[in-house]
């Protein structure tokens, strides 16, 4: 069964702050790029501009989906052929923070929170996550299948936090190893639920 | 073809007269994309207002040019490193800002990678002018000079960051440093003396690899042998590119008004060209820790120097450093601030 023309897709992230006392989630803004779908292993359509979401507002509508698809991808961040142009305007305008000023270069994803570990430790959160130049390139592509009717993109920070990575790494705000396997790490909690 | 002559016309009546930006002859051809940022006057003329207003720091009390000043080839000579708000004293020497339009990458460590976005480094720098785009957005959209310029270079007084930062690259674009005595040479209006023809032969063998003509500079990273400064421990490149070999690696500068804009090197370590000549040659070489190009050692006798010196000398262009179309904008100054 194909899906219909009204169906959408929507991007939210998935956390329970009431589960762990003191957790609270301060900040989890995803660039999303390149948003391509696909019916039957052809591409649909064309590829989306970047888009700058910041999924603590809530679920938001990230675009609809086309009659027939079967799979989307996107990217997680901002392209190299983008970061290399200079002055930009509306997702891309270096006023919403998400561009560094000291060393050129979109931050992909901003996570931000404060959570207590396994020994009731408060522990905070900073991730600002960029790069964009090899060998530490941390855009992230993603490729996912769906069914027909409304889908939900997730990204299950719950799951993110509790990687061994996170506690070893509590602040990473420059391009390097460091932020390349956060990327991975993000790119991997995208799942779709419908 | 009239539809498309009067939408030109169109354009150029709301934005102004297009800048005709021109390459000097015996220069390659720009890195710079005008396509994405065409020059014009209006928008150069509101570009060097944003250089030379305070308004961009966060207490209004520096400007660009506070640290980039016409006289010194748009470097600053009063300070080894440059002078910020509050006093503040950076990590590094401002750099002199000309012929940009030819240089890949931009900062001692190439850490930005386009001229339009250069500003937003000394902009929001804790030691240079403190202050965020927003900020600064939004007093030149509550100034009673920006919405009047921004109209007549843009065709509305809509200010964003993309007019903004394209206007001061616009201005930058223009500093086009290509009439010293060396340049007039290239284009057969001069001739070297004795002395400097002496000078320049040196030069070729000693100094060309780096420091390449005509830009005097081939705008690499390299490790030039300089002693770490201790209190600074800068590092270069490697803390852009996270490359090992880039340790101490710092981008060649170029020499063109090299009279004009000392302090020498990234940290401003050496007053006098003499300092620096003494630096470089150094019989036994820099094996292992410099450039390669460095390893083998220069010889330089005394009056090899005096005669590296003359030539050097013939790079400082003072049509450049006096022309008054550089300088503090006092007509639109004058004319709409309070």
């Amino acid at each position: 069964m194909k899906s219909k023309a009204s169906d959408t897709l929507f991007i939210a992230a998935k956390y329970q702050e009431s589960t762990n006392k003191g957790f609270q989630v301060l900040k989890a803004s995803v660039y999303i790029s390149n948003l391509t779908f696909y019916g039957e292993g052809k591409i649909i359509g064309e590829k989306s501009a970047p888009r700058l979401l910041h999924l603590v507002d809530g679920k938001q509508m990230l675009h609809t989906i086309p009659s027939g698809a079967d799979a989307f991808s996107f990217t997680l961040g901002i392209d190299s052929s983008i970061q290399v142009k200079g002055a930009l305007s509306g997702a891309l305008d270096p006023v919403h923070g998400f561009y560094w000023t000291w060393q050129s270069g979109y931050i992909h994803a901003k996570i931000e929170a404060k959570l207590q570990d396994a020994e009731g430790m408060e522990k905070e959160i900073i991730w600002h996550i960029g790069g964009y130049q090899t060998p530490y390139n941390s855009i992230r592509t993603s490729l996912l299948n769906i069914q027909p009717g409304n889908a939900n993109l997730i990204l299950n920070l719950d799951a993110l936090f509790n990687s061994e990575f996170v506690s070893k790494n509590p602040t990473v705000m420059s391009p390097g190893k460091a932020a390349c396997s956060i990327s991975y790490l993000i790119n991997k909690q995208f799942s779709i639920q419908q | 073809m009239t539809k498309l002559f009067l939408v030109g016309l169109l354009i150029v009546l709301v934005t102004g007269t297009n800048y005709k930006f021109s390459r000097p002859e015996h220069f390659p051809q720009p890195v710079y994309n005008f396509s994405a940022n065409p020059l014009s006057e209006a928008k150069i003329n509101l570009g060097r207002a944003l250089f030379y207003d305070n308004i961009l720091s966060v207490d209004s009390s520096v400007s660009c040019a506070s640290c980039h000043s016409v006289y010194n080839s748009f470097a600053h000579t009063d300070h080894a490193r440059s002078h910020g708000i509050q006093d503040r004293i950076g990590r590094r020497n401002a750099p002199a800002l000309i012929n940009l339009a030819w240089q890949p990458l931009f900062m001692w460590d190439g850490a930005v990678n386009h001229l339009d976005v250069q500003s937003l480094a000394p902009l929001t720098h804790p030691d240079e002018m403190g202050n965020d785009l927003a900020t600064t957005l939004f007093r030149l959209r509550q100034s009673k000079l920006y919405p009047a310029l921004f109209k007549s270079a843009f065709g509305d007084t809509e200010i964003t960051s993309e007019r903004f930062l394209k206007s001061i690259a616009q201005f930058m674009l223009k500093l086009v440093s290509a009439n010293s005595k060396y340049d007039r040479v290239r284009r057969s209006e001069a001739t070297f003396s004795a002395q400097e023809l002496h000078g320049y032969a040196l030069f070729k063998q000693h100094c060309n690899t780096c420091h390449r003509e005509p830009l005097f500079s081939d705008y690499s990273f390299r490790n030039n042998g300089l002693p770490l400064n201790l209190d600074l421990n800068d590092s270069g490149r490697v803390a852009i590119s996270l490359n090992p070999e880039d340790r101490f690696r710092f981008k060649v500068p170029t020499l063109r008004n090299l009279e004009y804009s000392y302090p020498y090197m990234h940290d401003g370590r050496f007053m006098r060209l003499s300092q620096v000549l003494k630096h470089y040659a150094i019989p036994g070489g820099n094996p292992g820790v410099a450039d390669a190009a460095l390893a083998s050692g220069i010889y330089l006798s005394d009056e090899d120097k005096t005669d590296l010196m003359a030539f050097l000398l013939t790079l400082n262009d003072s049509s450049f450093v006096f022309n008054p179309s550089f300088g503090y904008p006092f007509t639109v100054f004058s004319t709409v601030k309070p």
